[in-house]
Protein backbone atom coordinates (compact mmCIF):
# COMPACT_ATOMS: atom_id res chain seq x y z
CA UNK A 1 0.00 0.00 0.00
CA UNK A 2 1.23 3.25 -0.79
CA UNK A 3 1.54 6.16 1.18
CA UNK A 4 -0.18 9.71 -0.05
CA UNK A 5 2.88 11.52 -1.22
CA UNK A 6 4.37 13.72 1.49
CA UNK A 7 1.40 13.95 3.90
CA UNK A 8 2.18 12.73 7.08
CA UNK A 9 5.80 12.92 9.36
CA UNK A 10 7.31 9.90 10.59
CA UNK A 11 8.10 6.52 9.97
CA UNK A 12 5.93 5.14 6.92
CA UNK A 13 5.05 1.57 9.32
CA UNK A 14 3.76 4.15 12.04
CA UNK A 15 1.75 5.92 9.35
CA UNK A 16 0.46 2.61 8.40
CA UNK A 17 -0.56 1.76 12.17
CA UNK A 18 -1.95 4.74 12.75
CA UNK A 19 -4.08 4.78 9.78
CA UNK A 20 -5.34 1.27 10.38
CA UNK A 21 -5.97 2.45 13.33
CA UNK A 22 -8.63 5.41 12.38
CA UNK A 23 -9.97 2.94 10.02
CA UNK A 24 -10.67 0.09 12.54
CA UNK A 25 -12.17 2.78 15.01
CA UNK A 26 -14.80 3.59 12.15
CA UNK A 27 -15.43 0.79 11.51
CA UNK A 28 -15.87 -0.97 14.61
CA UNK A 29 -18.31 2.33 15.36
CA UNK A 30 -20.70 1.77 12.52
CA UNK A 31 -20.98 -2.13 13.04
CA UNK A 32 -21.73 -1.48 16.57
CA UNK A 33 -24.14 1.12 15.61
CA UNK A 34 -25.91 -1.25 13.53
CA UNK A 35 -26.02 -3.72 16.10
CA UNK A 36 -27.61 -1.63 18.77
CA UNK A 37 -29.87 -0.45 15.89
CA UNK A 38 -30.81 -4.08 15.01
CA UNK A 39 -31.37 -6.35 17.90
CA UNK A 40 -34.17 -8.51 17.08
CA UNK A 41 -32.56 -9.13 12.99
CA UNK A 42 -29.37 -10.07 15.18
CA UNK A 43 -31.11 -12.69 17.09
CA UNK A 44 -32.99 -13.84 14.34
CA UNK A 45 -29.70 -14.51 12.39
CA UNK A 46 -26.71 -15.06 14.64
CA UNK A 47 -24.26 -13.44 15.38
CA UNK A 48 -22.01 -14.52 12.52
CA UNK A 49 -24.91 -13.80 9.59
CA UNK A 50 -25.76 -10.68 11.19
CA UNK A 51 -21.88 -9.32 10.87
CA UNK A 52 -21.58 -10.92 7.48
CA UNK A 53 -24.41 -8.30 6.64
CA UNK A 54 -23.61 -5.29 8.12
CA UNK A 55 -19.90 -5.18 6.76
CA UNK A 56 -21.72 -6.00 3.07
CA UNK A 57 -24.31 -3.11 3.93
CA UNK A 58 -21.53 -1.04 5.15
CA UNK A 59 -19.48 -1.58 2.33
CA UNK A 60 -22.03 -0.77 -0.09
CA UNK A 61 -21.86 2.37 0.72
CA UNK A 62 -24.87 2.87 2.73
CA UNK A 63 -26.28 4.64 5.79
CA UNK A 64 -22.50 6.80 5.88
CA UNK A 65 -23.83 10.20 5.45
CA UNK A 66 -25.59 10.81 8.42
CA UNK A 67 -24.76 10.25 12.33
CA UNK A 68 -24.39 6.88 13.69
CA UNK A 69 -28.07 6.72 15.30
CA UNK A 70 -29.32 7.01 11.75
CA UNK A 71 -27.06 4.61 9.86
CA UNK A 72 -29.54 1.70 9.63
CA UNK A 73 -32.15 3.85 7.81
CA UNK A 74 -31.79 1.95 4.60
CA UNK A 75 -30.87 -1.61 5.77
CA UNK A 76 -34.35 -3.34 5.86
CA UNK A 77 -34.82 -2.16 2.11
CA UNK A 78 -30.94 -3.37 1.33
CA UNK A 79 -32.03 -6.53 3.23
CA UNK A 80 -35.10 -6.71 0.73
CA UNK A 81 -32.83 -5.73 -2.55
CA UNK A 82 -30.64 -8.24 -1.57
CA UNK A 83 -33.53 -11.34 -1.75
CA UNK A 84 -33.12 -11.81 2.39
CA UNK A 85 -36.42 -13.13 2.23
CA UNK A 86 -39.91 -11.73 3.78
CA UNK A 87 -39.90 -13.04 7.28
CA UNK A 88 -36.27 -10.64 7.99
CA UNK A 89 -36.62 -7.95 6.53
CA UNK A 90 -40.24 -7.96 8.35
CA UNK A 91 -37.84 -7.86 11.53
CA UNK A 92 -35.67 -5.37 10.78
CA UNK A 93 -38.58 -2.70 9.83
CA UNK A 94 -39.94 -3.87 13.56
CA UNK A 95 -36.25 -3.04 14.57
CA UNK A 96 -35.64 0.38 12.94
CA UNK A 97 -39.81 1.04 14.24
CA UNK A 98 -39.04 0.44 17.66
CA UNK A 99 -35.74 2.64 17.24
CA UNK A 100 -38.02 5.53 15.74
CA UNK A 101 -40.68 5.10 18.48
CA UNK A 102 -37.46 5.66 20.62
CA UNK A 103 -36.60 8.75 18.60
CA UNK A 104 -40.45 10.39 17.76
CA UNK A 105 -41.55 13.66 19.52
CA UNK A 106 -43.63 13.81 22.37
CA UNK A 107 -47.05 13.47 21.56
CA UNK A 108 -50.22 12.99 24.13
CA UNK A 109 -51.80 9.57 23.58
CA UNK A 110 -55.71 9.22 23.77
CA UNK A 111 -56.41 7.53 26.95
CA UNK A 112 -59.75 6.46 27.51
CA UNK A 113 -60.64 9.52 30.25
CA UNK A 114 -60.59 11.08 26.90
CA UNK A 115 -63.56 9.49 25.09
CA UNK A 116 -66.81 11.45 25.70
CA UNK A 117 -69.88 9.93 27.63
CA UNK A 118 -72.18 11.75 25.00
CA UNK A 119 -72.90 9.27 22.11
CA UNK A 120 -73.13 12.06 19.99
CA UNK A 121 -69.94 13.38 20.64
CA UNK A 122 -67.78 9.95 20.97
CA UNK A 123 -69.04 9.36 16.99
CA UNK A 124 -67.93 12.86 16.10
CA UNK A 125 -64.39 12.10 17.87
CA UNK A 126 -61.93 12.66 15.42
CA UNK A 127 -59.02 9.90 15.64
CA UNK A 128 -55.57 9.57 14.21
CA UNK A 129 -52.20 7.22 14.76
CA UNK A 130 -50.19 8.39 17.44
CA UNK A 131 -46.87 9.61 16.27
CA UNK A 132 -44.59 6.71 17.81
CA UNK A 133 -46.78 4.19 17.24
CA UNK A 134 -46.45 1.24 14.16
CA UNK A 135 -47.97 -2.30 14.27
CA UNK A 136 -46.07 -5.57 12.52
CA UNK A 137 -47.43 -8.78 11.52
CA UNK A 138 -46.54 -11.11 14.20
CA UNK A 139 -44.93 -14.08 12.40
CA UNK A 140 -43.22 -17.14 14.31
CA UNK A 141 -39.58 -15.58 13.48
CA UNK A 142 -40.85 -12.24 15.04
CA UNK A 143 -42.39 -14.01 17.85
CA UNK A 144 -38.70 -15.85 18.53
CA UNK A 145 -36.74 -12.36 17.75
CA UNK A 146 -38.40 -10.57 20.41
CA UNK A 147 -38.43 -13.29 23.09
CA UNK A 148 -42.46 -13.32 23.35
CA UNK A 149 -43.58 -16.91 22.94
CA UNK A 150 -46.59 -15.89 24.65
CA UNK A 151 -48.20 -14.23 22.29
CA UNK A 152 -48.77 -17.08 19.67
CA UNK A 153 -51.83 -16.62 18.20
CA UNK A 154 -52.19 -12.65 17.82
CA UNK A 155 -52.33 -11.43 14.62
CA UNK A 156 -49.43 -7.99 15.27
CA UNK A 157 -47.11 -6.55 17.80
CA UNK A 158 -47.72 -2.56 18.68
CA UNK A 159 -45.14 -0.56 19.27
CA UNK A 160 -45.89 2.38 20.95
CA UNK A 161 -44.54 5.14 22.93
CA UNK A 162 -47.71 7.24 24.75
CA UNK A 163 -44.77 8.53 27.43
CA UNK A 164 -41.76 8.16 28.22
CA UNK A 165 -40.73 4.20 27.31
CA UNK A 166 -41.29 2.23 24.49
CA UNK A 167 -43.63 -0.78 25.16
CA UNK A 168 -45.05 -3.64 23.20
CA UNK A 169 -49.02 -5.31 22.98
CA UNK A 170 -49.88 -8.19 20.88
CA UNK A 171 -53.03 -7.38 18.89
CA UNK A 172 -56.35 -9.10 18.14
CA UNK A 173 -57.17 -9.89 14.51
CA UNK A 174 -59.95 -7.24 14.97
CA UNK A 175 -57.73 -4.26 17.05
CA UNK A 176 -55.23 -4.96 14.12
CA UNK A 177 -57.83 -4.55 11.35
CA UNK A 178 -58.73 -1.26 13.57
CA UNK A 179 -54.95 -0.17 13.33
CA UNK A 180 -55.47 -0.66 9.29
CA UNK A 181 -58.45 1.45 8.98
CA UNK A 182 -56.57 4.51 10.58
CA UNK A 183 -53.94 4.68 8.10
CA UNK A 184 -56.22 8.24 7.72
CA UNK A 185 -57.54 10.16 10.33
CA UNK A 186 -60.83 8.90 10.61
CA UNK A 187 -63.82 9.34 12.96
CA UNK A 188 -65.38 7.03 15.43
CA UNK A 189 -67.83 6.54 13.60
CA UNK A 190 -66.09 5.88 10.34
CA UNK A 191 -63.74 3.52 12.80
CA UNK A 192 -66.78 1.38 13.44
CA UNK A 193 -68.36 1.58 10.50
CA UNK A 194 -65.52 -0.05 8.78
CA UNK A 195 -64.71 -2.29 11.40
CA UNK A 196 -68.52 -3.95 11.04
CA UNK A 197 -67.96 -4.73 7.69
CA UNK A 198 -65.91 -7.76 8.75
CA UNK A 199 -66.63 -8.15 12.84
CA UNK A 200 -69.29 -9.02 14.56
CA UNK A 201 -70.67 -5.48 16.44
CA UNK A 202 -69.60 -7.44 19.90
CA UNK A 203 -65.79 -6.95 18.62
CA UNK A 204 -65.68 -3.35 17.63
CA UNK A 205 -65.26 -1.83 20.83
CA UNK A 206 -63.26 -3.97 22.21
CA UNK A 207 -60.78 -3.70 19.53
CA UNK A 208 -60.85 0.27 19.78
CA UNK A 209 -60.09 -0.11 23.45
CA UNK A 210 -57.23 -2.26 22.34
CA UNK A 211 -55.80 0.20 20.95
CA UNK A 212 -56.45 3.23 23.34
CA UNK A 213 -55.00 1.35 26.31
CA UNK A 214 -51.52 0.28 24.22
CA UNK A 215 -51.48 4.35 23.90
CA UNK A 216 -51.36 4.03 20.06
CA UNK A 217 -53.91 6.72 19.47
CA UNK A 218 -54.15 10.54 19.39
CA UNK A 219 -56.49 12.74 18.83
CA UNK A 220 -56.99 13.32 15.42
CA UNK A 221 -57.87 17.08 13.56
CA UNK A 222 -61.49 18.44 13.52
CA UNK A 223 -62.44 18.05 9.93
CA UNK B 1 -23.21 42.11 25.65
CA UNK B 2 -24.72 39.79 27.64
CA UNK B 3 -26.19 36.67 26.20
CA UNK B 4 -28.39 33.48 27.25
CA UNK B 5 -25.31 31.64 28.26
CA UNK B 6 -24.70 35.31 31.17
CA UNK B 7 -27.74 33.32 33.13
CA UNK B 8 -26.95 29.46 32.90
CA UNK B 9 -25.30 28.05 35.84
CA UNK B 10 -21.71 28.06 35.38
CA UNK B 11 -19.74 25.09 35.93
CA UNK B 12 -18.33 24.44 39.24
CA UNK B 13 -14.26 24.37 39.74
CA UNK B 14 -14.85 21.21 40.77
CA UNK B 15 -15.13 17.57 39.69
CA UNK B 16 -17.24 16.27 37.11
CA UNK B 17 -18.43 12.94 35.15
CA UNK B 18 -20.44 11.92 32.48
CA UNK B 19 -23.78 11.07 32.37
CA UNK B 20 -24.57 7.53 31.61
CA UNK B 21 -28.15 6.16 31.43
CA UNK B 22 -27.00 2.90 33.79
CA UNK B 23 -26.37 5.73 36.16
CA UNK B 24 -29.51 8.36 35.77
CA UNK B 25 -31.16 7.16 38.77
CA UNK B 26 -28.67 6.78 41.39
CA UNK B 27 -26.89 10.40 40.24
CA UNK B 28 -30.36 11.91 41.29
CA UNK B 29 -30.39 9.63 44.32
CA UNK B 30 -26.99 10.84 45.39
CA UNK B 31 -27.10 14.17 45.24
CA UNK B 32 -27.30 14.74 49.03
CA UNK B 33 -24.37 12.49 49.70
CA UNK B 34 -21.09 14.11 50.71
CA UNK B 35 -19.13 12.61 47.62
CA UNK B 36 -20.81 13.43 44.59
CA UNK B 37 -20.21 14.21 41.50
CA UNK B 38 -20.76 18.92 41.17
CA UNK B 39 -21.87 18.87 37.44
CA UNK B 40 -22.05 16.43 34.69
CA UNK B 41 -20.97 15.73 30.90
CA UNK B 42 -23.24 14.59 27.46
CA UNK B 43 -22.34 13.91 24.90
CA UNK B 44 -25.29 16.02 23.15
CA UNK B 45 -25.74 13.65 19.87
CA UNK B 46 -27.40 11.28 22.24
CA UNK B 47 -29.92 13.45 23.16
CA UNK B 48 -30.57 14.76 19.37
CA UNK B 49 -34.14 13.57 19.56
CA UNK B 50 -37.82 14.98 20.33
CA UNK B 51 -38.81 13.75 23.31
CA UNK B 52 -38.68 9.65 24.81
CA UNK B 53 -36.44 8.19 27.86
CA UNK B 54 -32.98 9.97 27.58
CA UNK B 55 -34.47 13.56 27.41
CA UNK B 56 -36.63 12.60 30.19
CA UNK B 57 -33.77 12.01 32.53
CA UNK B 58 -31.68 14.86 31.04
CA UNK B 59 -34.38 17.55 32.06
CA UNK B 60 -34.75 16.05 35.34
CA UNK B 61 -30.48 16.23 36.23
CA UNK B 62 -30.12 19.07 34.14
CA UNK B 63 -32.52 20.74 36.87
CA UNK B 64 -30.01 19.43 39.89
CA UNK B 65 -26.72 19.97 38.22
CA UNK B 66 -24.88 22.28 35.98
CA UNK B 67 -24.83 20.09 32.62
CA UNK B 68 -21.64 20.51 29.99
CA UNK B 69 -22.37 19.43 26.72
CA UNK B 70 -19.31 17.52 24.80
CA UNK B 71 -20.25 17.91 20.96
CA UNK B 72 -18.57 15.21 18.89
CA UNK B 73 -20.51 15.39 15.57
CA UNK B 74 -20.01 18.90 14.56
CA UNK B 75 -17.03 18.46 12.56
CA UNK B 76 -15.31 21.84 13.29
CA UNK B 77 -12.44 21.06 10.91
CA UNK B 78 -13.71 19.59 7.68
CA UNK B 79 -13.45 22.08 4.26
CA UNK B 80 -16.63 22.79 4.01
CA UNK B 81 -17.49 23.84 7.64
CA UNK B 82 -19.40 22.61 10.67
CA UNK B 83 -22.06 20.21 9.96
CA UNK B 84 -25.59 22.20 10.23
CA UNK B 85 -27.51 19.62 10.98
CA UNK B 86 -25.79 18.68 13.87
CA UNK B 87 -25.70 22.23 14.90
CA UNK B 88 -29.33 23.20 14.28
CA UNK B 89 -29.97 20.00 16.94
CA UNK B 90 -27.38 21.21 18.88
CA UNK B 91 -29.37 24.67 19.14
CA UNK B 92 -32.80 23.06 19.80
CA UNK B 93 -31.30 20.77 22.65
CA UNK B 94 -29.81 23.56 24.06
CA UNK B 95 -33.08 26.02 23.92
CA UNK B 96 -34.89 23.10 25.98
CA UNK B 97 -32.17 22.20 28.70
CA UNK B 98 -29.46 24.79 30.05
CA UNK B 99 -25.94 24.00 28.86
CA UNK B 100 -23.53 25.31 31.22
CA UNK B 101 -20.51 24.73 28.81
CA UNK B 102 -20.47 23.21 25.14
CA UNK B 103 -17.36 21.83 23.50
CA UNK B 104 -16.31 20.29 20.33
CA UNK B 105 -12.91 19.22 18.87
CA UNK B 106 -10.27 20.41 17.15
CA UNK B 107 -10.86 17.62 14.53
CA UNK B 108 -12.87 16.58 11.59
CA UNK B 109 -15.52 13.77 10.51
CA UNK B 110 -17.11 14.66 7.93
CA UNK B 111 -16.99 15.20 4.21
CA UNK B 112 -19.69 15.97 2.13
CA UNK B 113 -21.06 13.02 1.88
CA UNK B 114 -20.00 10.54 4.36
CA UNK B 115 -19.58 10.49 8.01
CA UNK B 116 -16.31 9.43 9.98
CA UNK B 117 -17.23 8.38 13.75
CA UNK B 118 -13.81 9.26 14.11
CA UNK B 119 -12.10 12.30 15.26
CA UNK B 120 -9.11 12.97 12.64
CA UNK B 121 -6.54 15.04 12.63
CA UNK B 122 -6.22 18.70 10.93
CA UNK B 123 -2.60 20.04 9.77
CA UNK B 124 -1.11 23.40 12.02
CA UNK B 125 -1.46 25.45 9.08
CA UNK B 126 -2.94 28.99 8.49
CA UNK B 127 -5.63 27.37 5.69
CA UNK B 128 -6.48 25.11 8.73
CA UNK B 129 -6.68 27.79 11.18
CA UNK B 130 -9.07 29.92 8.72
CA UNK B 131 -11.24 27.32 8.52
CA UNK B 132 -11.34 26.28 11.82
CA UNK B 133 -11.97 29.84 12.96
CA UNK B 134 -14.64 30.54 10.81
CA UNK B 135 -16.59 27.22 11.50
CA UNK B 136 -16.26 28.20 15.70
CA UNK B 137 -17.13 31.86 14.25
CA UNK B 138 -20.38 30.06 12.61
CA UNK B 139 -21.01 27.82 15.65
CA UNK B 140 -20.79 30.95 18.31
CA UNK B 141 -22.90 33.07 16.17
CA UNK B 142 -25.53 30.39 16.35
CA UNK B 143 -25.57 29.44 19.52
CA UNK B 144 -25.30 32.65 20.93
CA UNK B 145 -22.09 31.63 23.18
CA UNK B 146 -18.44 31.14 23.49
CA UNK B 147 -17.55 27.72 22.95
CA UNK B 148 -14.59 25.56 23.88
CA UNK B 149 -12.39 23.20 21.45
CA UNK B 150 -10.68 20.43 22.71
CA UNK B 151 -7.30 19.58 22.15
CA UNK B 152 -7.27 16.46 19.78
CA UNK B 153 -5.64 12.73 20.59
CA UNK B 154 -3.67 12.09 18.01
CA UNK B 155 -2.12 9.52 15.97
CA UNK B 156 -0.76 11.14 13.39
CA UNK B 157 0.72 14.43 12.57
CA UNK B 158 1.20 16.62 9.53
CA UNK B 159 4.72 17.33 7.49
CA UNK B 160 5.11 20.80 6.93
CA UNK B 161 2.98 22.16 9.98
CA UNK B 162 3.33 26.07 10.36
CA UNK B 163 2.98 25.48 14.07
CA UNK B 164 2.87 22.97 17.29
CA UNK B 165 -0.54 22.24 18.53
CA UNK B 166 -0.59 25.10 21.51
CA UNK B 167 0.25 27.47 19.29
CA UNK B 168 -2.37 26.93 16.59
CA UNK B 169 -4.82 26.64 19.68
CA UNK B 170 -3.58 29.94 20.96
CA UNK B 171 -4.08 31.22 17.71
CA UNK B 172 -7.28 30.01 17.34
CA UNK B 173 -9.00 31.10 20.38
CA UNK B 174 -7.32 34.60 19.55
CA UNK B 175 -9.26 34.77 16.51
CA UNK B 176 -12.42 33.30 17.47
CA UNK B 177 -12.90 34.22 21.31
CA UNK B 178 -13.58 31.01 21.83
CA UNK B 179 -11.77 28.98 25.13
CA UNK B 180 -9.91 25.29 25.25
CA UNK B 181 -11.06 22.18 26.95
CA UNK B 182 -7.24 21.23 27.82
CA UNK B 183 -7.86 17.77 27.53
CA UNK B 184 -4.58 15.74 29.35
CA UNK B 185 -5.26 12.49 28.55
CA UNK B 186 -5.37 13.59 24.65
CA UNK B 187 -1.18 15.35 25.43
CA UNK B 188 -0.32 11.63 26.92
CA UNK B 189 -1.49 9.52 24.19
CA UNK B 190 -0.04 12.27 21.50
CA UNK B 191 3.45 12.37 23.32
CA UNK B 192 3.06 8.59 23.04
CA UNK B 193 2.16 8.41 19.30
CA UNK B 194 3.65 11.14 17.77
CA UNK B 195 6.43 12.04 20.69
CA UNK B 196 5.63 15.55 21.91
CA UNK B 197 6.83 16.92 24.85
CA UNK B 198 4.13 16.73 27.43
CA UNK B 199 5.11 19.22 30.10
CA UNK B 200 6.62 21.34 27.13
CA UNK B 201 3.15 21.41 26.19
CA UNK B 202 1.30 22.08 29.21
CA UNK B 203 3.83 25.16 29.88
CA UNK B 204 2.49 26.46 26.84
CA UNK B 205 -0.89 26.80 27.58
CA UNK B 206 -2.17 29.89 28.57
CA UNK B 207 -4.68 28.98 32.18
CA UNK B 208 -6.62 31.88 30.97
CA UNK B 209 -7.94 30.00 27.88
CA UNK B 210 -9.31 27.07 29.60
CA UNK B 211 -12.35 26.66 30.69
CA UNK B 212 -13.10 23.28 31.57
CA UNK B 213 -9.81 19.91 31.84
CA UNK B 214 -10.50 15.91 30.70
CA UNK B 215 -8.66 13.43 32.40
CA UNK B 216 -8.95 9.99 31.26
CA UNK B 217 -7.61 6.77 31.22
CA UNK B 218 -6.10 4.90 27.11
CA UNK B 219 -5.35 1.85 26.15
CA UNK B 220 -1.88 0.81 24.81
CA UNK B 221 -1.00 -1.62 21.99
CA UNK B 222 2.40 -3.14 21.56
CA UNK B 223 3.79 -3.41 18.20
CA UNK B 224 7.31 -3.76 16.52
CA UNK B 225 7.48 -0.35 15.22
CA UNK B 226 7.05 0.62 19.12
CA UNK B 227 3.33 1.29 21.23
CA UNK B 228 0.54 2.70 20.44
CA UNK B 229 -1.92 4.50 22.72
CA UNK B 230 -5.70 4.37 21.88
CA UNK B 231 -7.27 6.85 23.02
CA UNK B 232 -10.56 4.43 24.09
CA UNK B 233 -11.49 6.32 27.59
CA UNK B 234 -12.19 2.73 28.64
CA UNK B 235 -9.72 2.67 31.80
CA UNK B 236 -9.23 4.53 34.46
CA UNK B 237 -6.87 7.63 34.56
CA UNK B 238 -3.13 7.25 34.56
CA UNK B 239 -0.97 8.25 37.19
CA UNK B 240 1.70 10.41 34.17
CA UNK B 241 -2.26 11.82 33.56
CA UNK B 242 -2.98 12.50 37.04
CA UNK B 243 1.03 13.84 37.73
CA UNK B 244 0.47 15.98 34.89
CA UNK B 245 -2.64 17.47 36.05
CA UNK B 246 -2.01 18.38 39.57
CA UNK B 247 0.83 20.49 38.39
CA UNK B 248 -1.17 22.42 35.56
CA UNK B 249 -4.25 23.18 38.78
CA UNK B 250 -0.94 24.01 41.16
CA UNK B 251 -0.34 26.65 38.57
CA UNK B 252 -3.50 27.50 36.77
CA UNK B 253 -5.31 27.29 39.83
CA UNK B 254 -8.97 25.37 40.20
CA UNK B 255 -10.28 24.65 36.55
CA UNK B 256 -13.68 22.54 36.21
CA UNK B 257 -12.60 18.90 35.78
CA UNK B 258 -14.12 16.20 34.11
CA UNK B 259 -13.37 12.48 34.69
CA UNK B 260 -14.07 10.93 31.01
CA UNK B 261 -15.30 7.32 31.04
CA UNK B 262 -17.27 6.35 28.02
CA UNK B 263 -16.02 2.21 27.63
CA UNK B 264 -16.20 -0.27 30.06
CA UNK B 265 -18.07 2.01 31.84
CA UNK B 266 -17.74 1.08 35.83
CA UNK B 267 -19.88 0.93 38.87
CA UNK B 268 -21.54 4.70 39.81
CA UNK B 269 -19.65 4.72 43.09
CA UNK B 270 -15.82 3.85 41.49
CA UNK B 271 -16.61 6.94 39.41
CA UNK B 272 -17.51 9.06 42.06
CA UNK B 273 -14.09 8.27 43.94
CA UNK B 274 -12.18 8.57 40.78
CA UNK B 275 -13.72 12.46 40.64
CA UNK B 276 -13.27 12.85 44.59
CA UNK B 277 -9.46 12.65 43.80
CA UNK B 278 -9.41 15.32 41.39
CA UNK B 279 -11.86 17.13 43.84
CA UNK B 280 -8.95 16.93 45.96
CA UNK B 281 -6.25 18.83 43.85
CA UNK B 282 -8.78 21.51 42.64
CA UNK B 283 -9.21 21.79 46.68
CA UNK B 284 -5.15 22.01 48.03
CA UNK B 285 -5.04 25.05 45.34
CA UNK B 286 -4.55 28.52 46.94
CA UNK B 287 -7.04 30.01 45.39
CA UNK B 288 -9.43 27.19 46.98
CA UNK B 289 -8.54 27.76 50.10
CA UNK B 290 -8.83 31.71 49.74
CA UNK B 291 -12.43 31.51 48.43
CA UNK B 292 -14.86 31.81 51.20
CA UNK B 293 -17.48 28.64 50.79
CA UNK B 294 -20.13 28.21 52.10
CA UNK B 295 -20.92 24.98 54.77
CA UNK B 296 -22.32 22.78 51.00
CA UNK B 297 -19.62 23.80 49.28
CA UNK B 298 -16.84 23.48 51.68
CA UNK B 299 -14.51 21.12 50.26
CA UNK B 300 -13.70 19.55 53.71
CA UNK B 301 -17.40 18.74 53.97
CA UNK B 302 -17.35 17.25 50.72
CA UNK B 303 -14.66 14.77 51.97
CA UNK B 304 -15.71 10.87 53.02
Amino acid sequence: MALPGALFAGDARRILLAMAAHANTISHGRLVALEDSFTATRRALGEAAFNQLTRAYIEAGLGLDGQLNDIGHAFPDWLEAQGQGAALVAIARFDLAFLRAHHCRDAAALTLSDLPDDADALMALPLARHPAASAHALTPILLDAIEQPDWSGKAAILITRPDVAVRLFPLGVAAHDAWGVLAEPVTFAELCANLGVTHDDAAIIPAIIELVRAGALQLGTQP
Amino acid sequence: MTTLADHVRALPPRAGIGLKPQHYALMLDGLSDAVRPFWVEIHPQNYFRDGGVSRHWLERVADALPVSFHSTGLSLGSAGGPDMAQLDWLARLIDAVPASSVSDHISWSRTAHEYFPDLLPIPYIQASLDQMAASVGQVQDRLKRRILVENPSRMLAYQGDSWEEPEFIARLCAATGCGLLLDINNIVVSATNIGIDPQAYLDAIDPVLVGEIHLAGHAVEQHDVGPLAIDDHGSAVGEICWALYTDYIGRAGPIPTLIERDNDVPAYDVLVAEAQRADHVLCATKECADHVLTATEHCLASAA
